[in-house]
């Protein structure tokens, strides 16, 4: 079975600077996007196939 | 006077540029009764008839021993550089001493025991040279040690001569070796062949890892001989071949066998290739060896057997400094790992120190990146057509193995959107307050743990014997007076227009971030943070990291310029052999 490509992660918005009306306001939502960016990425990752043998 | 060889009862000197001497070292890796022990040779004089060595040329010469007499051979112009050999006969190798116990002392038939190990150096060595530690030393390229039955036992070599690019051995080992009474340190990636009995590739790869990592980990890790890795692997669950061909792990068995011994691994399913590479890459620059598990659809067992997979280490990769990071950086790919283009792995069956790519994939991989082997390799091209043919043609990744130690170490990933989250916060806050603050365009990060012992030590100020250029002292305090967990997570930011052609010691660092591996992914603290002309800091106590940044940051006096980053000691420039 042909797997997505799934596990690209949610890197660039993370290394750019965006405008904010205060401190405060920056913060918050480097906060909330840091949650779903973890979340996202840990979403994204499959789980493996452990019975894999290994022997050659 | 008696003569210094009787002094040194079982060791013995080849001038390997010596015809003569070479043909005779080379017996020790024939295939078929590979010379051993000295059987032959006398003290002083190391000789051996001429219907012996015919009839012994005779024998194949198979990988991986045909493929250490090419990275030994000092005829070969991209071999180690070894010049001569010192010959320990009757040597007592614990790996070998194992298997013996565990195997071959039940056996009816006598088998041999004792193994040899053989030293490489790049000057002509003496029995007059060793009371001189120094000259040892200066000249000490490492060891080989060959079992009774001329299995590669245990192996440390330095590594060879690189082809056109750069090529860096982050996860390596510096090994202690005794030899007459001289302390010496081999410096370079342990190699092992499994003994196809008790033991498999997957135990093999598994023994390269922790070696390297015993000497990363220190305390916290246990060697274990690789038939104990499959002892460990097997305690609970028969191997899933039961005694037929070599002894199959399953990757369950093998997380179980380095989870006893003292690792936390964690298993990732290879699918997008560009994650694939980023977490082999930064893995490696954490000095953590990962195991690739990799299908091969044309092994010569493989239609008899079911789906098994090979294993093997990957401990170096290449560096391309003629790759322009700025058009990829601009499309997205932001990781330092994009002007690495190859990885440097062992492969117990073939040897050390070949080159892979991992790519898009092929028409066998179901989804999985392709690996592809640098067939352009002077070591691969002579053995061309075993190892494509038989080995890596048509050959896909399927699992990539990392092994951390026992402390909650946050993944790769996670410390990725941590540290690059945190420093892009740093810049929205303070460019609020200070106009000069301002990322650069084309950003690249990269990262990689470290004990932070070993980062503070290597962050010295310019101003200091073997400091990086372009610390400076206050910077360089302020990093190395701050307290720190055992292990740190470093993310640095690089300027993908100043890494068009530079050479390793020309690259620049010009913001950074540390962060402890145990906290929690999704809570935005760090430990240390550097962007242009500010220094930032948490201590454990401190819950607020808005305050840590905004109120509490340091205005460095000092003029603050972009500083090189930690690079591993042990690698080689391109060449133009």
């Amino acid at each position: 079975m042909k797997k997505e490509k799934s596990t690209r992660m949610p890197f660039p918005r993370m290394l750019e600077v965006r405008p904010a009306a205060s401190a405060k306001e920056a913060i918050e939502r480097r906060r909330k996007e840091l949650k779903e960016d973890q979340r996202e990425a840990r979403r994204r990752i499959p789980i493996p196939d452990t019975s894999t043998k290994i022997g050659v | 006077m008696a003569s210094l060889g009787s002094q040194y009862p079982n060791l013995y000197f080849l001038n390997l540029e010596k015809t003569s001497d070479w043909r005779c070292f080379s017996l020790f890796f024939s295939s078929k009764r590979p010379l051993c022990n000295l059987e032959l040779l006398e003290p002083d004089s190391v000789q051996l008839s001429e219907e012996s060595y015919r009839e012994r040329l005779l024998a194949l010469y198979d990988l991986p021993r045909s493929y250490f007499l090419d990275l030994l051979n000092p005829r070969n112009k991209h071999s180690i550089g070894a010049s001569s050999c010192l010959v320990e006969a009757h040597y007592v190798d614990r790996e070998s001493a194992v298997v013996y116990s565990f195997l071959y002392s039940r056996a009816f038939r006598d088998y041999p025991r004792r193994a040899v190990r053989l030293h490489f150096f790049s000057k002509e060595v003496d029995y007059d040279h060793l009371l001189d530690q120094k000259y040892l030393q200066d000249a000490y390229l490492g060891f080989v040690v060959l079992s009774a039955h001329g299995r590669i036992s245990r192996a440390v070599l330095s590594p060879p001569r690189a082809g056109r690019t750069w090529w860096f051995f982050p996860a390596h080992v510096d090994y202690p070796v005794n030899l007459a009474g001289v302390p010496l340190q081999a410096v370079g990636v342990p190699f092992a062949q499994q003994d196809g009995r008790i033991s498999a590739c997957a135990t093999a790869s598994a023994w390269m890892s922790t070696v390297i990592l015993a000497s990363l980990y220190g305390f916290d890790t246990f060697v274990r001989s690789m038939p104990e890795i499959t002892a460990l692997a097997t305690q609970s669950s028969l191997p899933p071949h039961g005694r037929v061909g070599p002894p199959t792990l399953n990757v369950s068995q093998l997380l179980w066998a380095l989870r006893e011994m003292g690792y936390e691994p964690l298993v990732y399913d290879a699918v997008d290739p560009e994650f694939c590479r980023e977490q082999i890459y930064y893995s490696i620059e954490s000095g953590i060896p990962p195991l690739l598990i990799i299908a091969l659809p044309h092994h010569w067992a493989e239609p008899s057997r079911e789906s098994v997979s090979h294993c093997v280490t990957a401990f170096g990769h290449t560096y391309d400094p003629k790759i322009d990071p700025v058009p990829l950086c601009k499309a997205g790919r932001w990781s330092t790992s994009i002007q690495c283009p190859y990885f440097l792995i062992n492969d117990d069956q073939i040897g050390p120190y070949l080159k892979i790519a991992i790519e898009e994939p092929n028409e066998y991989g179901h989804g999985n990146p392709a690996i592809r082997l640098d067939l352009t390799d002077p070591f691969v091209s002579r053995h061309r057509k075993s190892i494509w043919d038989h080995w890596y043609k048509d050959a896909y990744l399927q699992l990539i193995l990392i092994l951390h130690a026992p402390r909650h170490i946050m993944s790769l990933h996670e410390a990725v959107i941590k540290g690059c989250s945190m420093l892009a916060s740093a810049y929205d806050l303070l460019s609020l307050r200070y106009k000069w603050v301002k990322l650069h365009e084309s950003p690249l990060y990269r990262v990689y743990l470290s004990s932070s012992n070993r980062w503070k030590q290597s962050m010295l100020p310019e101003t200091q014997k073997g400091g990086r250029v372009g610390l400076n002292e206050e910077l360089s305090r302020y990093f190395r007076g701050h307290q720190y967990p055992k292990y740190i997570w470093i993310i640095e930011l690089s300027d993908a227009r100043q890494r068009v052609g530079a050479r390793p010691e020309d690259l620049r660092v010009f913001a950074d971030i540390t962060i402890d591996p145990t906290s929690d992914p999704e809570d935005m603290d760090f430990l240390t943070m550097h962007i242009p002309g500010l220094f930032m800091r948490m201590f454990p106590w401190d819950q607020d990291e808005l305050s840590a940044i905004e109120n509490h940051h340091i205005v460095l006096s000092s003029k603050d310029t972009p500083y090189q980053p930690f690079i591993s000691p042990l690698y080689r420039e391109p060449t133009s052999l």
